[in-house]
């Protein structure tokens, strides 16, 4: 069986892999790729945080709804 | 080939809702209402409601009829929209001053007290609340969505018409969807 490929190849414009080679110079990043990857990593985490609920109290949840009712928008 | 879909707009009241209405049937989507609730000072247009809306989710009967049209769901009822439609969101968005601002004159003219949350508090709430409802339309897999900001929306609107145009897949006349916005209903002003 052969073994499956732990890494794939995106593109990205060449002007934007210039200039975060540059960037990463002097970093602790050793590629581009390493970089990418990371930078990917955290937008993607952030995104997963902005889907997760907040806690949102019942009472909170009531204040809400009463405003909402006060407005004239729900039953 | 018509829509097969439903087209909801969304948001907070006073978000801009009823102008996003205003533009899509100017654009080409005609909106489902019944104008049960009338034109007044604080919609001089008319609020392009539809009171069924409000029975969801014991009412779910007039969804059919909302195919390849738009109808205005209240942030709060999207939660209740079923699962067996697939529908394009235009969530509207507006400065949250600006919006608490006109809810609290609106609440005036209806003789409720517009002040029983303090404003910082109601900001805060709000906030918490979009979040958790933004959680919800993405993460809903028979919705797409458009986040279209008011504010962005008066002040520069051909960049808020690619979105919709692209939420429609090309399917809306965006040149027309302009002749609906009249900036001298633009209270509310933050700042």
């Amino acid at each position: 069986m052969p073994e499956q490929r732990k890494h794939t190849t995106v593109s990205i414009p060449t002007p934007l892999y210039r200039n975060i080679k540059k960037r990463i110079e002097g970093t602790g990043f050793t590629s581009v790729s390493d970089y990418v990857t990371y930078v990917l990593r955290e937008v993607l985490a952030s995104l997963e945080e902005g889907t997760s609920e907040e806690v949102f109290s019942k009472e909170e949840e009531d204040r809400v709804k009463d405003r909402l009712r006060a407005l004239g928008y729900l039953d | 080939m018509g829509r097969d879909y439903i087209t909801v707009v969304t948001g907070l009241p006073r978000s801009g809702t009823s102008l996003m209405m205003s533009m899509l049937d100017k654009g080409g989507i005609a909106p489902l209402k019944d104008d049960v609730r009338t034109a007044d000072v604080d919609n001089p247009k008319g609020y392009y409601e539809f009171e069924r809306v409000k029975k969801l989710p014991g009412d779910q009967g007039w969804l059919p009829e909302a195919r390849g049209r738009a109808v205005k769901v209240l942030g709060e009822l999207m939660k209740h929209l079923p699962s067996g439609f697939e529908y394009r969101v235009v969530f509207m968005m507006r400065d949250l001053d600006e919006i608490v601002s006109s809810q609290k004159k609106m609440m005036i003219r209806r003789g409720e007290d517009p002040d029983v949350i303090p404003d910082d508090e109601l900001i805060r709430l709000y906030r918490t609340y979009l979040k958790n409802l933004k959680g919800l339309v993405n993460s809903s897999e028979n919705m797409r969505v458009a986040y279209i900001n008011y504010n962005e929306l008066l002040s520069d609107p051909d960049q808020s018409f690619e979105e919709i145009r692209d939420l429609f897949d090309g399917d809306i006349d965006a040149d027309s969807m302009r002749d609906a916005i009249d900036l001298s209903l633009y209270r509310n002003r933050g700042g």
